[in-house]
C-alpha cells in the first residue's frame, strides 16, 4: 500500500509539469497563469503566424530525419562489423561509438565549435548535422548490436546455400530480423536530435535555429504563453511518436516473462 | 498414516478451471507422482501445495495442519524447482545454507549442515563454486541438496529431471529413489514421463483435464486402467469394443484394453490356441529392436499392435495376411 | 553473409572516418587548445587557474553535490516505481499508460520541461500556493536561483532512467528465485533483501551511473532553473564560448568536466566488475 502511494506521487511528479505547461498554453491572460484562467487557443494561433516559429520547426525535422539517416548509415554497417567479425580494437571501437551517450554534450558540442572553426564548419547546417550524427548514432548502434545472433549465421549460410547472393541475403533474411530494433532505434535518434540544446546551441545563429535552442533563448528573457503553446506542439509530437513506437514495437517491456 | 490431505481443492483461472474438485491422500514416507500432459493440472496442484498459489476452495492438511492459507515460509515442505531456481548470486554453500539460516541457524551450523546435504548428494568439493559454472546434472544435486537440508516432512518435486540427458536422467531417478527411502521423507514428484513414473513411484495419480483420473500403484495402473485415457497414457494399448457376450465384468460394457505383449500374430488359424478369440488383419509394418518385434496391423477400419520379445515370426511381412489372437481373459475392461 | 577482410573495412569505413573526424578530432583539438596558452606555448596555466581559484572549487562543489544528490533521490524515487509497475499493476493497458507516462518526459525537450517546473516553483506558482494553503510555510518559498530549485529539476528530468533500468532488471527477476526463498522458510522482506535486490543492482547501478553522468554535465535545467544565481561547471565551461570566447580556459573547464565523468565511469564500471566477481564466490 505504502508503495502504491510513493509510486503514484511520483508518477504524478512525472507528468505534473507537461500538465501545467499544457495548462498555461490555453491561459487568456497575457502572463503564465496555472490553472489557466479562462480558455483559448489564440497562443496557438500566435505561434502558427509566427514564422521564425514555422522556420525553426521545420530545420529541427529536417536535421533530426537527416541526422537519423545517416545515424543509420554508420550504425548498420558497424553493428555487422562487431557482431560478425572479430578484429583488433573491437572493443575500443564499440566504446568509442556509444560513448557520446555518457559524455557531455556541451563539451562535444565546444569542441565541435572549435574544431569546425577552423575547417569552416561553423553556424551552419552542415555544422549541426555531423554533430547530431554523432550523438545520435549511438542510439541506433544500441538497439542493433544485441540483435545480431549465432543463430542468424546458420540462416545466412542456408540463405547462400539456396542461392542468394550476399546482399539479397542480406535484405530477405537478416533485414526482416532487425527492422524492429532499427525502428525503434531510429525514432530514438531523430527525437533525440530533435531534443537537443546543449549541441546545437553553439551552432545556430538568428537565422538558422532549432525549435529547442530559440525556446531556451526565448525562456531566458522573455515569457509569455506563447511559449507554453509552442511546448505543448513539441509535446504532442512527442506523444505521437511514442504511441508510434508502442504500436509499432509494444512498449510493455517492463513486464516479466 | 496420513502427511498430506488435499480434500476438493478447485482452482480455476480467467478462462477455464484447472482444477476441479481433486482429493488426495498422501501416507508418511510415500513416493507418489502426479503424472499427467501439460495442461493436466499437475503442476498447479503442486503450487497449491506448495503455497505459491492459492486455491479457490478445497482444503491442504498436512500432518493434521491446515496449511491452506499459510505462506509458503511457514509450510513444513520444500520443493525442487523445476530449472533449479538456483541462486546466480550466491555460492554452492550459500545457496544450501539458505534455509537453515532462514530456520535460525547460525552461519556455521547452517554451513556444516550445508555441508552434509552436499556430501549426500556428492557434490562436497563443489561448495565453493558458483551453480552457474555446473552442468545441468550438477546442478540438479544442487537444488536437490537445498531442499533436503531443513529435513521437510514433505518434498514436492516438480519435473525436477526433465532437462537433464536421458542416460543422466535415468541414473538420477535411481538416485532420487535411493535418497527418498534412506531420508526417509515423503515427495510428490510432477513428471509428464509415465516411464519415470513408473520406475520411482510407489503410487501414481494420472490426471486429465483438472482431475485425477485414476490413483493406484504402478502395476495396477497399467494392467487395470479405469479409463480410456489412463489406458492410452500408460504404455500402448490396443483398444477393442466389447459385446455383452458374458466375458465382460462391467455392467455396460463398452471398451476393452489389450496391451500390445497380449495381442499374438498368427500365419495359420490352425495355431490358434483353444479358447482364445481372434481377428483377421493385415499387416503394415513391422521392426525388429534390441530383441523387441512389434507387428502392426490393420484389421477393418482399426490398428492392431503386437509384441513379442523375440524374433518376428516366420512368413510375417508386410502385407501377409494373418490371424491376430489373444486370450480373452487379458483384456481388460474400462469403466467409462 | 559478410565473412570476408575486405569486406570488414568496407563496413568499418564509414563509421570509422565519422567518428575520427566528428568526434575524435575535435576532443584532441579541445585538449590541445587546453594544453597552451593564448599565444601558443605549451602550459598547465588553464589547469592551473582552474585548480588554484576557490571559485572554481565551489562550482565543482556544487556540480558534485547537486550530481551526487540526484542520484540518490532518483535511485531512492525509481525503485517504488520500477516496482509498481513491474510487479504491483496487474492490468495490462494501465501498466502500457504508466510506460507511456514514463517516457514522454523523455521525448520532451529538457526546456520545456524545465520550463514547466519555472511555472510550478514560482513566488506564486503551484508549489508555493499549495504550500501556504496547507499551513507548512508561512512565506511564499524561494525555489528558483536556489539549489533545491535545480535539484527538484535535475530529479525530475532524469528519473526515468532510473526507472526503466531498475524496472527492466526487476522483470528480468525470475519468479522462481523468490519462490525458493520462501519455500526455504525466508518472509516477503528477507526475500527482498536477500534475493531480489541483489538480482537488481545491476539495473540500479546502471540507472545511478546514467543519472550521475547526466547530472553532472547538465546545462539547460540549471542554467534555466538557477536564474542566474547558482552556477555548475557545465554553465562555466559553455560562457566560456559563448560570451568570454577564451577557447583555451573553455577547452580546460570541458576537459576538466570531461575527466570527472570518465573517472565516475570508470569507478562504477570497476565497481561492477568487483560485484560481477562477488557473485563468482571466488
Amino acid at each position: 500500500m505504502f508503495i502504491r502511494l510513493v509510486a503514484l506521487s511520483t508518477l504524478a511528479f512525472l507528468v505534473l509539469p507537461l500538465v501545467v505547461v499544457i495548462g498555461v498554453s490555453l491561459t487568456d491572460t497575457k502572463f503564465l497563469a496555472f490553472p489557466p484562467q479562462g480558455l483559448t487557443l489564440s497562443w496557438y494561433a500566435v505561434v502558427l503566424e509566427n514564422p521564425t516559429y514555422l522556420r525553426s520547426f521545420l530545420t529541427s525535422a529536417v536535421l533530426a530525419a537527416l541526422a537519423t539517416l545517416a545515424a543509420i548509415l554508420v550504425a548498420l554497417p558497424a553493428a555487422i562489423a562487431m557482431a560478425r567479425y572479430s578484429f583488433p580494437g573491437k572493443s575500443a571501437l564499440s566504446a568509442l561509438m556509444l560513448s557520446p551517450l555518457v559524455l557531455p554534450h556541451i563539451v562535444i558540442g565546444a569542441a565541435l565549435l572549435q574544431y569546425g572553426a577552423s575547417i569552416g564548419l561553423v553556424r551552419n547546417f552542415p555544422a549541426l548535422l555531423v554533430g547530431h550524427v554523432v550523438i545520435v548514432t549511438p542510439f541506433v548502434l544500441r538497439t542493433l548490436l544485441p540483435l545480431f545472433s549465432q543463430e542468424q549465421l546458420s540462416q545466412e549460410e542456408a540463405s547462400r546455400d539456396l542461392g542468394a547472393s550476399a546482399w539479397s541475403t542480406f535484405f530477405l533474411v537478416t533485414l526482416p530480423q532487425i527492422r524492429a530494433g532499427l525502428v525503434s532505434g531510429g525514432i530514438f535518434a531523430f527525437i533525440t536530435s530533435f531534443i537537443n540544446v546543449e549541441l546545437s546551441i553553439f551552432n545556430t545563429t538568428s537565422t538558422l535555429n532549432t525549435i529547442p535552442v530559440q525556446l531556451f533563448n526565448y525562456v531566458q528573457y522573455s515569457v509569455d504563453p506563447s511559449i507554453a503553446a509552442v511546448s505543448s506542439l513539441t509535446i504532442l509530437a512527442a506523444a505521437i511518436a511514442i504511441i508510434l513506437i508502442d504500436w509499432l514495437i509494444g512498449l510493455d517491456f517492463l513486464s516479466g516473462s | 498414516m496420513t502427511l498430506l490431505a488435499i480434500t476438493n481443492v478447485t482452482k480455476s483461472f480467467a478462462n477455464y478451471r484447472a482444477l476441479d474438485r481433486v482429493s488426495l491422500d498422501v501416507a508418511q514416507g510415500e513416493f507418489i507422482s502426479l503424472l499427467g500432459p501439460s495442461g493436466c493440472g499437475k503442476t498447479t496442484l503442486l503450487r497449491i501445495i506448495g503455497g505459491f498459489m492459492s486455491a479457490n476452495s478445497g482444503r491442504v492438511v498436512i500432518d493434521g495442519e491446515d496449511v491452506s492459507v499459510l505462506p509458503p515460509e511457514k509450510r513444513p515442505l520444500n520443493t525442487v524447482f523445476q530449472n533449479y531456481a538456483l541462486f546466480p548470486h550466491m555460492t554452492v554453500l550459500q545457496n544450501v545454507a539458505y534455509g537453515p539460516l532462514r530456520g535460525g541457524a547460525s552461519r556455521k551450523e547452517a554451513e556444516s549442515r550445508a555441508q552434509e546435504a552436499l556430501e549426500m548428494v556428492g557434490l562436497a568439493a563443489m561448495a565453493p563454486r558458483s551453480p552457474r559454472a555446473m552442468s545441468g546434472g550438477q546442478q540438479q544435486r544442487v537444488a536437490l541438496a537445498r531442499a533436503i537440508v531443513n529435513r521437510p516432512k514433505l518434498l514436492l518435486l516438480d519435473e525436477p529431471l526433465s532437462a537433464l540427458d536421458l542416460q543422466l536422467r535415468k541414473r538420477m531417478q535411481i538416485e532420487l529413489k535411493q535418497l527418498q527411502v534412506q531420508l526417509g521423507i515423503t515427495f510428490i514428484f510432477v513428471t509428464h514421463d509415465q516411464e519415470e513414473a513408473m520406475a520411482m513411484s510407489d503410487r501414481i495419480a494420472v490426471m486429465s483435464a483438472g482431475h485425477i483420473e485414476q490413483i493406484d500403484v504402478p502395476e495396477a495402473i497399467y494392467r487395470r486402467p479405469k479409463t480410456r485415457f489412463v489406458a492410452d497414457f500408460i504404455g500402448e494399448a490396443n483398444i477393442l469394443p466389447m459385446q455383452a457376450d458374458g466375458r465382460s465384468r462391467a455392467e455396460n460394457p463398452s471398451e476393452g484394453v489389450l496391451r500390445p505383449e497380449n495381442l499374438r500374430v498368427f500365419t495359420q488359424a490352425d495355431d490358434l490356441p483353444a479358447g482364445w478369440s481372434s481377428l483377421p488383419g493385415r499387416v503394415t509394418a513391422t521392426t525388429y529392436v534390441g530383441g523387441t518385434s512389434n507387428i502392426y496391423l490393420t484389421s477393418g477400419d482399426r490398428t492392431l499392435h503386437a509384441r513379442r520379445y523375440s524374433a518376428l515370426p516366420d512368413g510375417v511381412r508386410d502385407g501377409v495376411d494373418v490371424i491376430a489372437g489373444f486370450d480373452p481373459a487379458d483384456v481388460h475392461v474400462l469403466e467409462g | 553473409m559478410f565473412t570476408s577482410r575486405p569486406t570488414l573495412l568496407w563496413l568499418l569505413a564509414l563509421p570509422v572516418c565519422v567518428f575520427t573526424a566528428f568526434f575524435l578530432m575535435p576532443l584532441g583539438v579541445v585538449l590541445v587548445a587546453s594544453l597552451t596558452t593564448q599565444d601558443g606555448q605549451v602550459s598547465f596555466a588553464q589547469y592551473g587557474r582552474i585548480l588554484m581559484d576557490g571559485y572554481h572549487w565551489q562550482v565543482i562543489g556544487v556540480t558534485f553535490r547537486l550530481a551526487i544528490l540526484s542520484t540518490l533521490i532518483c535511485v531512492v524515487l525509481g525503485y517504488p516505481l520500477a516496482w509498481y509497475l513491474v510487479r504491483i499493476v496487474q492490468w495490462r493497458s494501465w501498466r502500457r499508460a504508466c510506460v507511456i507516462l514514463l517516457i514522454l518526459p523523455l521525448f520532451t525537450s529538457n526546456i520545456v520541461r524545465s520550463f514547466g517546473w519555472m511555472v510550478l516553483l514560482g513566488r506564486t506558482g503551484l508549489v508555493n500556493d499549495a504550500l501556504l494553503a496547507t499551513g507548512l510555510v508561512e512565506r511564499p518559498v524561494r525555489f528558483l536561483g536556489t539549489e533545491t530549485g535545480i535539484l527538484i529539476g535535475l530529479v525530475y528530468i532524469l528519473l526515468p532512467f532510473t526507472v526503466l533500468t531498475i524496472g527492466n532488471a526487476l522483470a528480468r527477476v525470475e519468479p522462481a528465485l523468490e519462490q525458493a526463498s520462501r519455500d526455504l522458510g525466508a518472509g516477503p522482506m528477507r526475500t527482498f533483501f536477500s534475493i531480489t535486490f541483489p538480482l537488481t543492482m545491476h539495473g540500479v547501478m546502471a540507472g545511478g551511473i546514467i543519472v550521475f553522468s547526466m547530472a553532472i554535465s547538465a546545462y539547460v535545467t540549471p542554467a534555466l532553473l538557477s536564474g542566474g544565481k547558482v552556477t555548475v561547471l557545465a554553465m562555466l565551461a559553455f560562457q566560456q564560448y559563448s560570451t568570454v570566447f577564451d577557447f583555451n580556459y573553455g577547452g580546460a573547464l570541458s576537459i576538466t568536466l570531461l575527466a570527472f565523468t570518465m573517472a565516475l565511469i570508470g569507478f562504477s564500471s570497476w565497481l561492477a566488475r568487483l560485484g560481477a566477481h562477488d557473485m563468482k564466490g571466488n
